[in-house]
C-alpha cells in the first residue's frame, strides 16, 4: 500500500526545523518544559509542530471562526497531519516497537504478571466476566507454553464476548431504548433492542470490521438476509427532536458515522468551514445529501416470524384494539378519516384537523400502542431501517448552518481530503459508496481509529488519547508506529477484530504486571510507554455482571426486550440488556459513569464518589447479592473463594472471625423488632416480610392471615385478633424513661388501645384513645435487665377498619437518648456471612483488575 | 520555601504525603490538622497562601445564558433603536436581525442606586451588596465550550473545575459532607458531569451531584439511609473493608485511585447521618421557609445555605436541567417565568446569609455561561419556533454579579457598548473572574498549581488578572 501523502518523512526527519527551547521560568508562568520527561520534547529540541501544538493548547480556546476568537498559531498544513497519511510498518512486532520506545525513554519494563492475574485479566477484557473457580483451576494447571493463546481462543468463541464488546460499540453508537428527553409521550424506541442484539451477534460471528460498518450504514442496499437490516439502527437510534427537525437528525447521523469511524469531527462543519480540520462546509453538505436521500419508512420491516403462542395471539388482538381506538378517535374528530389498511400507521394525511385537546388525546392513545409494543415480549421484532427516497437529494450549502440561506450546490461525495477532486457518489443516495469509502485502501483513518479502540479496551488506555478526534489538533502519539502496526494487522487480517485482540493479548506488553515501580511512577505516571499494565477498574457492566456471577444469580439469556435495572426484583440478566433511557439514567447508571447516549461517547470517564459508595453500602440490589452469596456459602473460606476466587490468608480469617463474632445480627437491623401478639397470648411473633420501608405479612397487603398488620418507622396497623407489637431489647441493665406519643390517625376509625408491657404480662402503662386523639405515652424509671424486653402494643377496639396509628417511642436514661424507634427503624438485619460477602464485593480487590 | 517551586515531579499522587508535596502551597505552608490523630484526608481543611476574605463559594448558575440587557445592564439606546438595525454587526451562533429593546423596566435600588430590572425585585432588595460586572466576555457563542470555560477555565481541554480547585486548595470544613456539592433539579445541565469534574486532580475533589427535584431529604442522595445494619455494625463492616483494602494497596505500592475509593466509603458513611439533616429544610423555622418560598428554587437555595453553614466549601446551584435560560424565542415570557422561579429564593439567600453574618465570608456568584444578543434572533428551522422574539447567544459582552466574600457592594464594574452587545470598558474575561475569585479565597491564582505530567497546571492556565477594582 502506498501512502497517499507521506508525512512521516517530514515530521520524523532529522533536518527539519528545530528550535532551542528556553526552559527558564518566567515568574508566574507555568514551566512548560521542566527538565522535560516527555521524550517528544527531549533534547530540548522541539519541532515547530510541537510548539505550534502546545501554543494551541495554551491559547486555550478553540478557534471557532468568530472575529474575536483568539487566533490560533499556524497549524501545520492538514495534508502533513500524521493521521492523514497511510499507516506504514517496518515489520517490527508490538513488543519490539514498545521496547524501542522504552529504551529511548530510558525506562525498563516490569516483569510478566502472575498467571492468576493474567487469567482474570484476559477473562475481563474479552468477556467482562470472571472465570469460574473450575476454569481458574484448569487454566492454572495448564502446562502448554502457549496456554494463553488457547485461553484467548476459548474466550473469543463465547457468546459473552459479543456482550462485552457489543457494549463497547453501543457507547459509540449512542444507543438508547428511548428517543430522548425532548419527547415525553411516546418515548420508547420499541425496536431498538433489535439493533443491540445485531451488534452482539455481529461480534460473536466475527463479522469483519469493514463489513460491520457497511451493514450499519447501508444494509438495505446490500443483498443481505432480512435480519441484517437491524444493523441500520446505528443510524436511526439517535435522539429524536420534537417536530421532526430533520436536519438535526441528519447532523446526528453524519456525526455518528464519521466521528465514530474515522475520528473526524465533521459535524463541526455544519455552519462554517472547520477551522482546525481540513473539512470545509461543502463536505458536510455533501454528506447531508447522502443522508437526506434516505428516510425511516412509516412501517418498519419485520425481521422474525410471528409466534403462534397463545400469548402472542392475545398480544396481537390487544394491539389491534388499541390501534383501532386511535383511528376511532381521529374519525370522531374528523369524519373524513379512513382507517388505513395497516392499523399501525398513525401518520395522518395532510389536512386532518385536530385541535389541541384532540391532539393530546391522539398522542396519549398512540403512545399506549408504542408502550405495548415496547413492553410485550410477544411484539414482533422489527428493524429500525432507512430506505432510499425515490429521488436522491441534491444538497446545497446552508450558509452558516441556516437551511433558509441556501448557498452553492454541492455533489454528494466523500470528504474532500480523502478523495480525488471529481470523485462523486453516483449510485442513488451514495450511502453504500460512503460506507465503502470508510474502509477502502485509500482511507488511512478508519483502521487506525478502530485499532486504537481495540487497544484501549484491552490495555485500559488508548494510544491516541482522543479516540474521537484524529484531526490536526491531535498531535502525533508517542506510539504512532505501534498504532500503524495494529491498523495494518487489522486490514491484513481481513478486518478481523478477534484476530487483532488475539494478536495484542499474546504480546508481552499485554501480559506485563500492573505493579508499578517508583521510577515509573515518577517518570511515566500515565503509563504512555506501557512499561507495565494498567490496573483497570471494572466499569458498571463488568462489576454488576461479575457480582451476579459470584452470587450465582447471573442469567445467561441473550437478547430481547430490555429490563429495568433499578427496580425489584433486580433481574439477573447482563447489564447490556438493561433499558437505557436517553437523558434519564437511573441513579446506578449515573453513579457508575454510564454514557448518557446523547451522542457518540468515545471514551468513558471513571469517577470515584461517595455516591457510588452509598450505592454499594445500602442499595437493595447489592444487599440482595450479598444475601444470595451467604445463602450458598456459610464459612469465611467459602465466601472468600466465591467472591475473590482465592483462599483467605490466616490473618484474614482471624480478622474476619473477630469481626463476625461481634457482628452477630438479630432478625432486624437493630434493637427493635416488629411483630404482633395473638390475642390472649404472650408470644411475640415477628412480621415476616419487609417491603418499601414497611414490615408486613407479605409483599402485597392484605395478607391472608395477617391482614393489614404492619409497622413502619412512624407507627403501624393492628388486626382484630392480633395486636401490633414493637419489641425493644435492652443492651445494658439500668433504669430508663420512655417518651413518645400515640396518635389514632384516622377519624373514621373507632379508636385504639396503647400498652407498654413486659413479656411476662406486666403492664407498665395503658392508654385508650378515640379517633384522631393523640396522647403522650410517658413512663419514668422503668428498670430493665440487659437482654430484657419492653413491648409496645397497639390493640384495636374490636373493629380494625381505619385503625392506623402513629407511635415511635424514644427510650432514654439520665445520660440521654438510648434508642429512638423512628430513626433506628430498619429492615431485616444482614446476617454476618452476608456482611462479609458484602464487604468483599465492595473491596478494591473485587473492583480492580490487576 | 518558595511556594510552588517546592514539589516533586511525576503526575500521580501515590500517598497522602506525596500529595501534600505536590500541593502548590508546598508542605510548609499547609496547616495539618489531624482529627483525633486520624490520618490527614485530602479534604481536611487547609489554610490558603494568605488569609482570604471568603471561606466558601456559592455559584448560582443561570444555565443557558440570561440576557444582560433585560436584567442588570439597562440600555436606553437599545430601546430607541427597537425594530431598527443597530450600527454594529457581530456574528453570533445564529442569524440575528434588528434591535430588540428590553420589554422590562429598570429602576434604581438601594443607597447605591444600582439599576436592576423588574425581573429581580427581591434580589434588588440586596442591591447594596451586589458587585455587578457588566463587562464580562468569553470566547465563543456556544454552550458547551462556554460552560467548560466558566466551570473549568478551558473551553476545550479536560481540566479540573473551579470547585475542584477550591476544595483542592482549601479542603473542606466539614468532613461529614462532600466539600463540593453541585445541585441541579431534574437532571444534568448540558455537558453534564464535565462541569464539576476533577480532571487531573485527585478524584476526591470532584463535585457531588444532587438532584434537588426530590423533596424527601433521605432521597436527595440515593441510598443514603441504611436499613439493614445498625450504625455500629456498619462501622465494623467498613473497618474490616478498610483493612482489606489497605492490605491490597500495600501489595500494590499504593495508588491514588485505590486511596480515593477508601476515602469515598468514609465520606459516604458520615454522609448517612449528616446529609439527611443538611438537606432537610423542614428543620428550618416557618418564617425562614417562607422567606425562601415553598418552591423548588426556594428549597435548593435553603439547602445551599444549610450546606455552607455546615462548612461545605463550594456549592454550585443550577437553575435546571438542560439549559433553561436559553431563550431563543419568547424571551419576554420565558425570562419572566425563569426570574419568577428564582428571584425570591436568591433574594432570600442574600438576606439570610447577611442576617446570619455569613455573607462576609461567603462569595456568591450569579451568572450564566454567556449573555444574549441585544438584537433579535431570526427564525431558523429547528432551533427556534420561528418566532422573532428571542435573543441569540452572546459571548462578546454579558453580566455576572458577585456578592459577599469581600467584594464591593452596590458597585457596577465595566460597561458594554450603547446597545449592550460587546464589553468595551474595563473588560473582564472569565479567566480574570477566576483569578479574582481565587484571590478572595486567599490564593494567588498563579501559585495555586498542581504538577501533572511534568508541568505545573493552574485554573487560569497562562491567563487571568485579579480585578482589584471589584474588591472592597
Amino acid at each position: 500500500m502506498k501512502p497517499i501523502i507521506d508525512t512521516r518523512t517530514f515530521s520524523d526527519s532529522e533536518d527539519h526545523l528545530t528550535i532551542e527551547l528556553h526552559t527558564t521560568r518566567h515568574p508566574g508562568r507555568p514551566n512548560l518544559f521542566p527538565e522535560s520527561k516527555d521524550p517528544s520534547l527531549s533534547g530540548r529540541k522541539v519541532s515547530v509542530l510541537h510548539l505550534v501544538f502546545i501554543s494551541l493548547c495554551l491559547g486555550g480556546s478553540l478557534a471557532f471562526g468568530f472575529e474575536n476568537s483568539p487566533k490560533p498559531g499556524k497549524v501545520s498544513p492538514p495534508e502533513k497531519h500524521w493521521a492523514f497519511s497511510m499507516p506504514v510498518s517496518d515489520g517490527r512486532s508490538i513488543d519490539q516497537l514498545i521496547s524501542s520506545n522504552l529504551t529511548e525513554a530510558k525506562l525498563a519494563a516490569v516483569p510478566k504478571a502472575p498467571r492468576e492475574a493474567l487469567i482474570r485479566r484476559t477473562f475481563h477484557v474479552i468477556t467482562g466476566l470472571l472465570p469460574t473457580p473450575q476454569e481458574r483451576t484448569n487454566w492454572i494447571a495448564d502446562t502448554r507454553p502457549d496456554w494463553i493463546i488457547h485461553l484467548t481462543e476459548d474466550l473469543l468463541a463465547r457468546p459473552s464476548f459479543g456482550e462485552r464488546w457489543g457494549r463497547h460499540w453501543l457507547d459509540i453508537a449512542r444507543y438508547a431504548d428511548t428517543r430522548g428527553a425532548a419527547l415525553t409521550d411516546n418515548e420508547d424506541f420499541p425496536h431498538a433492542f433489535t439493533y443491540r442484539d445485531w451488534v452482539i451477534r455481529a461480534f460473536n460471528k466475527s463479522l469483519p470490521y469493514d463489513q460491520f460498518l457497511h451493514h450499519q450504514i447501508a444494509a438495505d442496499l446490500m443483498k443481505l438476509p432480512r435480519e441484517e437490516l437491524a444493523a441500520l439502527g446505528f443510524l436511526t437510534v439517535g435522539r429524536a427532536y420534537q417536530g421532526g427537525q430533520n436536519h438535526l437528525i441528519i447532523a446526528d447521523r453524519i456525526d455518528v458515522s464519521t466521528r465514530s469511524t474515522m475520528g473526524l469531527t465533521v459535524a463541526c462543519a455544519r455552519c462554517h468551514d472547520h477551522k482546525t480540520d481540513p473539512i470545509p462546509t461543502a463536505d458536510y453538505y455533501a454528506l447531508y445529501g447522502v443522508f437526506n436521500s434516505s428516510l425511516v419508512p412509516k412501517e418498519l420491516p419485520v425481521i422474525a416470524e410471528a409466534s403462534e403462542e397463545p400469548g402472542a395471539i392475545a398480544y396481537r388482538s390487544e394491539l389491534k384494539k388499541k390501534a383501532l381506538a386511535v383511528h376511532k378517535h381521529v374519525k370522531e374528530c374528523d369524519p373524513n378519516h379512513k382507517t388505513p389498511e395497516n392499523h399501525l400507521n398513525f401518520n395522518l394525511p395532510p389536512g386532518t384537523k385536530l385541535n389541541q385537546t384532540q391532539r393530546d388525546k391522539f398522542r396519549k392513545l398512540t403512545s399506549s400502542v408504542t408502550r405495548l409494543q415496547a413492553n410485550s415480549p410477544f411484539a414482533i421484532p422489527r428493524a429500525m431501517v432507512l430506505r432510499e427516497k425515490p429521488h436522491p437529494f441534491n444538497p446545497r450549502i446552508h450558509e452558516r448552518g441556516n437551511p433558509r440561506t441556501q448557498g452553492e450546490p454541492v455533489p454528494r461525495a466523500f470528504l474532500s481530503i480523502l478523495r480525488e477532486k471529481d470523485e462523486h457518489f453516483t449510485k442513488g443516495s451514495g450511502r453504500l459508496e460512503f460506507a465503502h469509502r470508510l474502509t477502502d485502501d485509500r482511507n488511512p483513518l478508519t483502521s487506525r481509529v478502530w485499532a486504537n479502540r481495540v487497544w484501549m479496551h484491552l490495555t485500559g488506555s488508548p494510544l491516541v488519547n482522543s479516540p474521537g478526534d484524529f484531526g490536526p489538533q491531535t498531535s502525533s502519539p508517542i506510539q504512532l508506529e505501534l498504532l500503524d502496526h495494529l491498523a495494518l494487522f487489522l486490514t491484513n487480517n481481513e478486518w478481523s477484530t478477534k484476530a487483532l485482540i488475539k494478536h495484542i493479548i499474546t504480546s508481552e506488553t499485554f501480559q506485563r504486571s500492573s505493579q508499578s515501580t517508583s521510577k515509573l511512577r515518577e517518570e511515566d505516571p500515565s503509563n504512555n510507554y506501557y512499561a507495565r499494565a494498567n490496573r483497570q477498574r471494572k466499569d458498571l457492566e463488568a462489576w454488576r455482571d461479575s457480582t451476579l456471577q459470584v452470587s450465582g444469580r447471573l442469567v445467561r439469556k441473550m437478547g430481547g426486550k430490555p429490563f429495568n435495572l433499578d427496580q425489584p426484583p433486580y433481574e439477573g440478566r447482563r447489564t447490556i440488556y438493561a433499558k437505557t433511557r436517553r437523558g434519564f439514567l437511573p441513579s446506578i447508571m449515573r453513579a457508575f459513569d454510564f454514557p448518557g447516549s446523547e451522542e457518540a461517547l468515545m471514551k468513558r470517564t471513571t469517577t470515584t464518589t461517595p455516591i457510588q459508595a452509598l450505592y454499594l453500602m445500602n442499595s437493595p440490589f447489592l444487599l440482595g447479592e450479598a444475601r444470595a452469596i451467604a445463602k450458598r456459602n456459610s464459612s469465611i473460606e467459602a465466601i472468600y473463594r466465591t467472591v475473590l476466587q482465592r483462599d483467605p490468608t490466616i490473618i484474614e480469617i482471624d480478622l474476619a472471625k473477630a469481626w463476625l463474632d461481634r457482628a452477630k445480627s438479630s432478625r432486624t437491623s437493630g434493637v427493635w423488632d416488629y411483630g404482633y401478639l395473638q390475642k390472649e397470648s404472650l408470644l411475640f411473633k415477628p412480621l415476616p416480610h419487609f417491603e418499601k420501608g414497611q414490615w408486613r405479612g407479605k409483599q402485597e397487603l392484605p395478607d391472608q392471615t395477617l391482614g393489614w398488620l404492619s409497622w413502619t418507622s412512624h407507627g403501624g396497623h393492628p388486626e382484630t385478633d392480633k395486636h401490633a407489637t414493637l419489641k425493644w431489647t435492652a443492651i445494658e441493665s439500668g433504669q430508663v424513661n420512655i417518651s413518645g406519643s400515640f396518635v389514632a390517625t384516622n377519624r373514621k376509625g373507632n379508636g385504639l388501645i396503647a400498652r407498654i408491657m413486659r413479656p411476662d404480662g406486666e403492664i407498665l402503662g395503658e392508654w385508650t384513645l378515640n379517633p384522631t386523639e393523640g396522647i403522650p405515652t410517658k413512663l419514668e424509671k422503668i428498670r430493665v435487665q440487659a437482654g430484657g424486653e419492653l413491648w409496645f402494643v397497639a390493640d384495636s377496639r374490636g373493629d380494625v377498619a381505619f385503625d392506623s396509628f402513629r407511635w415511635a417511642p424514644k427510650i432514654s436514661d439520665q445520660k440521654g437518648l438510648i434508642s429512638d424507634a423512628q430513626t433506628e427503624f430498619g429492615g431485616p438485619g444482614l446476617p454476618p456471612p452476608a456482611q462479609l460477602a458484602q464487604a468483599l464485593l465492595l473491596s478494591n480487590e473485587f473492583f480492580y483488575i490487576d | 520555601m518558595k511556594g510552588h517551586h517546592s514539589f516533586g515531579h511525576g503526575g500521580f499522587v501515590t500517598s497522602r504525603r506525596d500529595f501534600l508535596q505536590r500541593c502548590g502551597m508546598g508542605l510548609g505552608a499547609v496547616a495539618v490538622p489531624t482529627l483525633n490523630g486520624q490520618s490527614l484526608s485530602p479534604l481536611a481543611p487547609r489554610q490558603s497562601q494568605t488569609k482570604g476574605k471568603a471561606k466558601a463559594v456559592i455559584h448560582l448558575f443561570m444555565n443557558g445564558g440570561p440576557s444582560q440587557v433585560d436584567t442588570f445592564d439597562p440600555k436606553p439606546e437599545l430601546t430607541k433603536y427597537h425594530d431598527k438595525k443597530i450600527p454594529l454587526e457581530l456574528k453570533t451562533e445564529r442569524p440575528t436581525g434588528v434591535a430588540l429593546g428590553s420589554p422590562f423596566k429598570f429602576q434604581k435600588h438601594g443607597e447605591s442606586g444600582l439599576e436592576i430590572s423588574e425581573l429581580f425585585p427581591n434580589v434588588a432588595k440586596s442591591a447594596d451588596e451586589l458587585c455587578v460586572i457588566r463587562s464580562m466576555h468569553a470566547d465563543v457563542p456556544n454552550h458547551e465550550p462556554s460552560l467548560l470555560l466558566m466551570n473549568c477555565g478551558d473551553s476545550r481541554l479536560s481540566r479540573p473545575s473551579v470547585g475542584s480547585w477550591v476544595t483542592y486548595g482549601l479542603g473542606t470544613e466539614n468532613q461529614n459532607l462532600p466539600g463540593f456539592v453541585t445541585m441541579c433539579p431534574g437532571g444534568y445541565p448540558i455537558s453534564r458531569t464535565q462541569n464539576w469534574q476533577s480532571g487531573f486532580l485527585p478524584a476526591a475533589y470532584q463535585g457531588t451531584y444532587v438532584d434537588t427535584k426530590t423533596t424527601d431529604p433521605r432521597k436527595l442522595i440515593d441510598h443514603v439511609t441504611p436499613t439493614h445494619l445498625s450504625r455500629k455494625r456498619q462501622r465494623d463492616q467498613l473497618d474490616f473493608l478498610h483493612q482489606l483494602n489497605e492490605e491490597h494497596a500495600k501489595k500494590r505500592n499504593s495508588d491514588s485511585d485505590l486511596e480515593a475509593r477508601l476515602e469515598s466509603f468514609e465520606l459516604a458513611y458520615r454522609m448517612q447521618l449528616e446529609a439527611t439533616d443538611a438537606f432537610d429544610v423542614s428543620l428550618e423555622p416557618k418564617y425562614i421557609r417562607e422567606l425562601y418560598g415553598d418552591t423548588l428554587q426556594g428549597r435548593q437555595m435553603l439547602i445551599t445555605r444549610r450546606l455552607v453553614e455546615r462548612g461545605v466549601r463550594f456549592v454550585q446551584v443550577w437553575h435546571g436541567a438542560g439549559q433553561p435560560w436559553d431563550n431563543h424565542d419568547d424571551l419576554e415570557k420565558n425570562h419572566r417565568r425563569l426570574a419568577q422561579e428564582c428571584d425570591q429564593a436568591i433574594g432570600a439567600l442574600l438576606i439570610d446569609l447577611k442576617q446570619r453574618g455569613m455573607l462576609d465570608e461567603t462569595l456568591v456568584l450569579w451568572g450564566g455561561e454567556f449573555g444574549r444578543t441585544p438584537v433579535v434572533e431570526m427564525p431558523k428551522e429547528g432551533t427556534n419556533a420561528g418566532k422573532i422574539n428571542g435573543r441569540d447567544h452572546n459571548h462578546y459582552g454579558f453580566t455576572t454579579w458577585m456578592a459577599g466574600g469581600g467584594v464591593k457592594g452596590g458597585y457596577v464594574h465595566g460597561a458594554t457598548d450603547d446597545f449592550g452587545f460587546q464589553a468595551v470598558k474595563d473588560k473582564v474575561h472569565v479567566h480574570d473572574l477566576h483569578a479574582t475569585m481565587l484571590h478572595q479565597l486567599g490564593f494567588d491564582h498563579e501559585k495555586l498549581t498542581y504538577r501533572y505530567s511534568g508541568r505545573d497546571f493552574r485554573l487560569t492556565d497562562v491567563h487571568g488578572e485579579v480585578v482589584h477594582n471589584l474588591l472592597a
